[in-house]
């Protein structure tokens, strides 16, 4: 499959002799959903940073068959879209609606357009009543979710979701990540989540491992997601559904380990109705 | 120190057009000793509700009872020893800090109740290895820290203060697997020497593994006060207010639909597999 990004001997340290990413190489694939997995300090976020040239690293970045360098660094950034875990350093604009409309007047997109975009994804993220109030005085969740709308509407080939969902309540949570599943399928964006939670790294397509600086493990999460050792070592997660299938596999149960949860519900069904 | 709320009504800005009437009619009693979860969506109260405990906030009408405390709107007692007692931990404290070494940071709170420094500097030693930071960071800037340090550090600060009840408003946001686990840890062991805590939280798997005690709030009222058990058997309520259940209970749920009878109040995975081999073999 084509890449859409590739990084290859990738490092960067923000203080000398302290590298704070040290010689990173991988590719995500075109359409794809991956997830970068690690504790708080691993480096996931500065990965992020530096894929959109926010900061600037030794080694090779290309995107979409565009090498990152100061020459095609407003095109990279045309490509993707980032939201950050802190919602609060990226709003400009004083209404929801402006705000929305800033990123669609940089892509100079035709000013009748644009209130149709505008509203179709404010409705998407549940914020459509909000359109005429003041960034800043919305909840955290709240906020979230404009910044989510304002990168979608412009529609970027990738989007980078660095914690993006960590502020917001289980129901917000699930509401975004069904959307951003959704653009995945349907509209074919590549989707590079950063997260802790190793449930939406089970349902991605590959997952990146990263402690301290360097990359672990790349995967499929079937692969990576039930090296137990690995994951405990980096102070990770065990997907649920590993703990309960790896148990009951050692006290002799005949089940095989799984991430997949509700596979599992129909594994243990048939198990318990064949007793 | 039990927390009784009675009648409390409280409303921003009153008599202005902006005037907004947050908490309605709240009465709750929290008991010593408990670990008490406070649920609900944005904009159901509960920020309102943990900022009457420590007097931040005093009630429109009614009265919040803390210990021999009696906050009122008419009553002039000195709240600055309640706030000693309780201590209230805000949204990413980490923003909060501002000292130049993370040890003046810690003996900030503890002076500022008149604590001398010296046995400020002693409690602070303490509090960061509770935490689990060691001495070596004392006289480190407390802006050099990772977020999740940063954290530590902050409620190290709180702890500092020694109070007897820890109002926590999402203690564990951002913070990774392992940070977390510390975190609840250390919460529940303040919670083992007697003390209360009172936390508000999103994640219903917190709620079931630490808490005894759920309080739901919606629209500034109280809907639910009851054990955590009582909370996570009524599906559909929780549904209702598209509150999610914990990842055990809702896995016990779906086996139980699908003939497995397996008990709800199952509240670790290491149950929750004995009771699935127990019904398999």
């Amino acid at each position: 499959m084509e890449n859409m990004i590739e990084v290859k001997h990738l490092s960067f340290e923000y203080e000398a002799g302290a590298k704070t990413i040290e010689d990173i190489s991988f590719t995500i694939p075109k359409g794809s959903y991956t997830t970068i997995l690690g504790h708080n300090g691993s480096g996931k976020s500065t990965i992020a940073k530096l894929l959109i040239g926010l900061l600037e690293g030794q080694g090779e970045i290309i995107v979409d068959q565009i090498p990152l360098t100061i020459d095609h660094l407003y095109e990279v950034r045309s490509k993707i879209g980032i939201v950050f875990q802190n919602p609060d350093n990226q709003f400009i604009g004083s209404t929801v609606r402006d705000d929305i409309a800033f990123g669609l007047e940089n892509l100079c997109i035709e000013p009748d357009l644009m209130p149709g975009i505008i509203e179709e994804y404010a409705r998407k993220v549940n914020m459509y009543d909000f359109l005429d109030h003041e960034p800043t005085k919305l909840s955290g969740g709240q906020k979230q979710r404009v910044a989510i709308a304002g990168i979608l509407a412009m529609s970027p080939s990738i989007i980078i979701l660095d914690e993006a969902t960590s502020m917001l309540d289980p129901l917000g949570k699930r509401e975004i990540n069904e959307l951003v599943h959704q653009l995945n399928k349907e509209k074919g964006m590549t989707i590079l989540s950063i997260t802790h939670d190793i449930e939406e790294a089970a349902i991605s397509d590959q997952v990146i491992l990263m402690g301290d600086g360097h990359i672990i493990q790349t995967g499929a999460p079937d692969v990576v997601l039930k090296d137990v050792k690995t994951l405990e070592s980096l102070a990770l997660d065990v997907p649920f559904a590993y703990k309960i299938t790896s148990a009951l596999k050692k006290k002799g149960f005949p089940i095989e380990e799984t991430i997949d949860q509700k596979g599992l519900v129909e594994t243990l069904w048939q198990l318990h109705s064949k007793k | 120190m039990a927390i009784t709320f009675k009648e409390v009504e409280y409303t921003y800005s009153p008599d202005t057009p902006f005037a907004y009437h947050a908490l309605k009619g709240i009465d709750l009693n929290i008991p010593k000793g408990s670990f008490t979860a406070l649920i609900g969506h944005t904009g159901s109260g509960k920020s309102t509700l943990i900022q009457h405990i420590n007097g931040l906030l005093i009630p429109t009408k009614g009265e919040v009872c803390v210990d021999d405390y009696i906050i009122t709107a008419t009553n002039k007692q000195k709240l600055k020893p309640l706030r000693k007692k309780a201590g209230l931990v805000f949204q990413f404290p980490e923003y909060q800090l501002f000292e130049e070494t993370i040890e003046k940071d810690i003996i900030f709170g503890p002076m500022n109740f008149g604590m001398n420094e010296e046995s400020a500097k002693k409690i602070a030693r303490e509090m960061l290895v509770k935490v689990g930071l060691d001495e070596s960071y004392l006289e480190r800037s407390p802006f050099e820290l990772s977020g999740g340090q940063k954290r530590r550090v902050a409620i190290a600060g709180i702890l500092a203060m020694e109070p007897d009840i820890l109002v926590l408003d999402e203690p564990t946001a951002g913070l990774d697997p392992q940070g977390t686990k510390e975190m609840m840890r250390l919460f529940k062991d303040f919670q083992e020497t007697g003390k209360s805590v009172i936390m508000v939280t999103h994640d219903m798997n917190q709620v079931l593994e630490y808490c005894d005690h759920a309080i739901v709030m919606n629209h500034g009222q109280i809907e639910k006060d009851c054990s955590v058990t009582e909370l996570f058997n009524e599906t559909e309520y929780l549904e209702s207010l598209s509150i999610d259940l914990p990842i055990i209970t809702s896995f016990i749920h779906q086996l139980n639909k699908k003939g497995f009878h397996l008990p709800v109040s199952i509240k670790s995975v290491d149950e929750l597999i004995e009771a699935i081999g127990g019904e398999l073999s």
